[in-house]
């Protein structure tokens, strides 16, 4: 049973098959009970109805051979006393008898010699020829002789030359003096048992069981057509005696009796046990369901319990008169009120005493109107508590028709939403503070959602694009961009879904925007993106840079203004080397065209394609060093390009190459191993090359090259994993080094160890470089010289730079 | 005169190269060039004559170190420096180390020719005084007083006395001394005395 439960509150279903299951093989059990028990009295019941059918067929055979005996004496009698009858008496007197009764094989007349007198039927020899009356005459007279003494009738089994069984019924014909009977003939009456049997009884006992009739112990009569019989165990036996014969009668029930007792028996028994079964499996589920929602019941009550105890609030039930006393309150009140339940329940308080003076008025006139229209109520009012600590509750009731008498009574619920109502407060303040904040900013700041579409758009950006709220409101951000720029901002927001990876969130970057009057101007955008959000949002704040773009400008040009005047000196202190450049190809030139001269004059002219083509590579020589000294000189022209860092420093190398040549000194390039790009103006950052590469080159030929004549000029990489890549630009002498009083000013403009410096040549560098997005360092060389070197920012394939 | 006389040419500048090459070519004379000092030491020889066009400012090896070098090596030929930029501290040392001139880029090619002959003849008297020396350094001692002695006007008779041999001994050293020195007159041996006393 215990196992059982479990399983009940474990599954219910589960269990009402289990007890299913069981109630079957009970049942199961109780059909094979019963088919037993109705074997048994079904046998007892074959055995009675055998008894008493062998009884009956006894009865019915012995009755009537008496009553054939008894006529057969009368007619016996009549014989004797007119004992010449005449042929129609015989005739009349015997086809009476014949029919009176059937199963009469045929009524003979013999004498006393057996010899057949008369007979009836007259026709159908056929007795006289079955039944040799005479044929054992002495066993019969014996017989008689001895029936004499006892008895007026005999009989006698016969057996007919057919072989058919038969019985004689032998009754004498006396002719009776005073003295003596003597015998003088018989009226034999002769049965033969086969039509017999089937005359006397009924047919329907003869279709129900095989029967087997013996007199004397010899079998006298078996109905042939029968099948055979079941067993022995169903025989039964009945005997009687006529005659002095002994007569019995051996019954077997036939094979069809019992299967249809049977199957009467069981349609019954099925039909019982089904109906036993759908009784019981109903029973059982009734039960089981019945159980189970008690238990459920158990469970809800007590959930519900529970539930109310750690409501934080109260839940109740109020009687519907002045003041509303409890009729139940859950526990929450103690919480609520600082008064315990049972102070409630038995109405030592009553809640109306609770409300605020101010709120009370109010309350009364909701609840009286809603117990008018029966309808819930809602409202939100004010208590005094036990401690005198005002609370403001929120109460939802209904007026519900009470069980106990026809009054209406008040179920609901209160609730302690102090401080619910002082976070709303606290949100709508802090909101308006936000907003007022974000209204009052000067940059714009944009809301918009993962798809780009603008959720907020604050007075500043009202201002800045022209734009009102309503125009903007859930359209793309992109309209606020020119459709320039507008594939990179989703490429941004894209990115950063792909790859969680901040191109420009939390960065900024410097984009042009769009005004509603197709106008465009510069803007800083930072985006960061709102945490704690279902859908991911984004915080645009953009600043309109068009006057920090113009002082941008204003600085860079003169930072341009400074290099180029820089350049200008630079180029003065090289113009030695750049005539030696210039010098060499003019002084080929010129030995060229003497040679020619003199070709021309010894009549050699074959010579001259030759060197018109040498002359004319020479002048290309001298153009190109020219070319690169007029770059130097070139002022005001800004542009960034796309340029092949090694490529870069090729360049410069060849442009100092002169002054070196001039030095003794040999630059010795080392390129980077990739192929990295910048972004960068090609003049400015030569600049800054040359200018660092003269400098070394100076320090290393002030103190005569003594520790070797050559200078480095290297380009690394810098690779970083979260920041953007730099290449770094190193020029590494081994000159005389920076002493370390310079060293902290060493980028600052006028100060300079040099005798004829400006001083202002690295601080230039510096300007150049930082408006390039990097930065230009010092470290001292070991063992002896200086490295200064710079950063700049890769330019990454694909993603635009639009600064 | 065994070596037709050549002019070597060391600059860096290939077109400076290519230029002075056909040039002289183009007056007739045999010219070799180099890319730098050490190519030319690489396949200097004693033997070589003419003269050498010799860049100052060249990477590596500057002239005046492949000067230097000519010279640990008793290099006679005439050198003539030319450069881009005539710096005077160079030119001074470059003299003094006894190159025969300074030219200073660009030049006119009349000046640098006549400069180029001038130092092939410079050269053709060194090898001279340098052949002398040697003829004279081949005579035995008695070869040379009898030499001296002729050259000094010296008649076989005095010699003879002077000596204290034979004048007919004296003959045959005065024919051998004229054989040694490849001499058929007087006066060409007297020349030889002349340079041979001078070069002492």
């Amino acid at each position: 049973m215990e196992n059982d439960k479990r399983h009940i509150s474990f599954s219910p279903q589960n269990a009402i098959l289990w007890y299913s299951v069981i109630a079957g093989v009970f049942s199961a059990c109780f059909i094979a009970f019963v088919l037993l028990y109705i074997e048994r009295q079904e046998r007892a019941h074959i055995d009675r109805v055998t008894q008493s059918t062998a009884d009956g067929i006894k009865t019915v055979l012995e009755e009537d051979i008496y009553r054939r005996m008894e006529s057969l004496t009368e007619f016996a009698k009549l014989s004797e006393t007119s004992n010449i009858m005449s042929d129609n008496e015989w005739d009349l007197l015997s086809k009476a008898l014949y029919y009176s009764k059937q199963g009469y094989h045929s009524i003979v007349w013999v004498d006393s010699s057996f010899h057949v007198l008369r007979r009836m039927p007259i026709e159908g020899s056929e007795t006289a020829i079955d039944f040799d009356l005479a044929s054992q005459p002495m066993a019969l007279l014996a017989k008689l002789k001895y029936q004499q003494q006892n008895s007026k009738v005999i009989a006698v089994p016969l057996t007919s030359i057919n072989g058919n069984r038969g019985l004689g019924i032998y009754v004498p014909v006396l002719n009776k003096t005073l003295t003596s009977k003597k015998v003088e003939g018989f009226i034999v009456n002769v049965l033969l048992f086969d039509p017999y049997i089937k005359s006397v009884l009924p047919t329907y006992l003869l279709a129900e069981y095989k029967l087997t009739l013996f007199i004397d112990d010899q079998k006298v009569y078996s109905d042939q057509t029968k099948h055979p019989p079941t067993s022995g165990t169903w025989d039964r036996q009945a005997a009687f005696e006529i005659l002095g014969q002994r007569w019995q009668v051996n019954l077997v029930p036939n094979n069809e009796f019992r299967p249809f007792i049977l199957f009467r028996m069981f349609s019954l028994l099925i039909v019982l046990g089904i109906l036993l079964s759908i009784f019981i499996t109903l029973a059982v589920y009734t039960l089981m369901s019945a159980r189970n929602k008690t238990k459920l019941t158990k469970d809800d009550r007590k959930k519900t319990e529970q539930l109310l105890k750690n409501l934080p609030g109260m839940a109740y039930q109020a009687s519907n008169r002045t003041n509303r006393p409890m009729i139940f309150v859950s526990e929450g009140c103690t919480l609520l009120t600082g008064y315990s339940k049972k102070q409630f329940e038995k109405q030592n308080i009553l809640w109306g005493k609770l409300i605020h003076p101010d709120d009370d008025e109010r309350v009364c006139r909701t609840i009286n109107q809603a117990l008018k229209t029966k309808h819930l109520f809602e409202l939100e009012y004010r208590i005094i508590t036990k401690n005198n600590d005002v609370r403001l509750v929120l109460e939802r009731g209904e007026p519900v028709s009470s069980i106990i008498n026809d009054e209406f009574i008040i179920e609901g619920f209160i609730a302690d939403i102090t401080s619910i109502k002082q976070a709303e407060v606290d949100l709508l303040q802090s909101y308006a503070f936000s907003q007022a904040i974000v209204n009052s900013v000067v940059e714009a700041v944009i809301t918009i959602n993962n798809k780009g579409l603008i959720l907020s758009f604050n007075d500043a950006a009202q201002k800045m694009f022209g734009y009102t709220f309503s125009e903007v409101k859930d359209k793309n951000v992109k309209t606020l961009i020119p459709r320039s720029y507008n594939e990179h901002h989703d490429q941004y927001l894209a990115q950063y879904k792909r790859t969680n990876k901040t191109h420009i969130i939390g960065t900024g970057r410097e984009l042009v925007a769009k005004r509603k009057d197709g106008t465009t101007f510069p803007i800083h955008l930072s985006v960061s993106e709102i945490p704690n959000h279902e859908e991911k949002m984004y915080v645009e704040l953009i600043r309109d840079i068009t006057q920090q773009r113009v002082l941008e400008d204003e600085a860079s040009s003169h930072i341009e203004q400074m290099a180029h005047a820089d350049r200008l000196n630079a180029l003065g202190e090289m113009a030695a080397g750049i005539a030696h450049e210039i010098n060499q190809p003019l002084t080929a030139i010129s030995l060229f065209s003497q040679t020619a001269k003199n070709f021309c004059e010894i009549g050699k002219f074959e010579r001259l394609p030759e060197l018109f083509d040498k002359i004319s590579q020479q002048s290309l020589r001298a153009g190109s060093v020219l070319e690169r000294v007029q770059m130097m000189t070139r002022q005001g022209d800004r542009s960034k390009e796309v340029l092949d860092s090694n490529m870069l420093i090729d360049e410069v190398k060849k442009l100092a190459e002169s002054e070196a040549r001039l030095r003794d000194i040999k630059i010795q390039l080392l390129p980077c191993h990739q192929k990295k790009n910048v972004f960068v103006d090609r003049v400015q950052i030569q600049q800054v090359i040359l200018n660092l590469l003269r400098n070394g080159m100076e320090a290393m030929q002030s103190i005569d090259c003594k520790n070797g004549a050559i200078i480095k000029l290297q380009i690394k990489l810098q690779i970083k994993i979260k920041a953007d890549n730099y290449i770094k630009i190193l020029v590494i002498d081994t000159g005389c080094g920076i002493p370390n009083s310079m060293i902290n000013e060493l980028f600052t403009p006028f100060s300079t160890t040099k005798k004829n410096g400006t001083g202002i040549g690295l601080s230039i560098s510096k300007s150049i470089v930082e408006e390039h997005g990097g930065h230009i360092h010092f470290s001292k060389n070991k063992p002896a010289g200086a490295i200064f070197y710079f950063t700049l920012p890769i330019h990454e394939e694909g993603i635009p730079n639009d600064k | 005169m065994t070596n037709k006389q050549t002019v070597f040419i060391i600059d860096d500048d290939k077109g400076i190269r290519d230029g002075l090459e056909m040039l002289l070519e183009s007056i007739g004379l045999e010219s070799r060039s180099f890319a730098s000092g050490s190519a030319f030491l690489d396949v200097y020889d004693a033997k070589m004559t003419g003269c050498l066009i010799l860049d100052i400012r060249m990477p590596k090896m500057s002239g005046l170190e492949v000067q230097r070098k000519l010279k640990q090596l008793n290099c006679l030929i005439p050198i003539i420096f030319i450069t881009g930029h005539g710096d005077i501290p160079m030119a001074v040392e470059a003299m003094r180390l006894g190159a025969i001139d300074f030219i200073r880029k660009p030049f006119k090619e009349q000046d640098l020719i006549d400069r180029i002959n001038e130092a092939l003849k410079i050269d053709e008297k060194i090898i001279n005084e340098h052949n002398s020396k040697s003829k004279v350094d081949s005579l035995s001692a008695r070869e040379y007083e009898v030499f001296e002695r002729v050259a000094d006007g010296s008649m076989n008779k005095v010699i003879a006395a002077d000596l204290g041999i034979s004048e007919r001994t004296v003959e045959v050293h005065r024919s051998h001394v004229m054989e040694k020195l490849k001499v058929r007159t007087l006066a060409e041996l007297v020349r030889i005395k002349i340079i041979y006393e001078q070069l002492n």
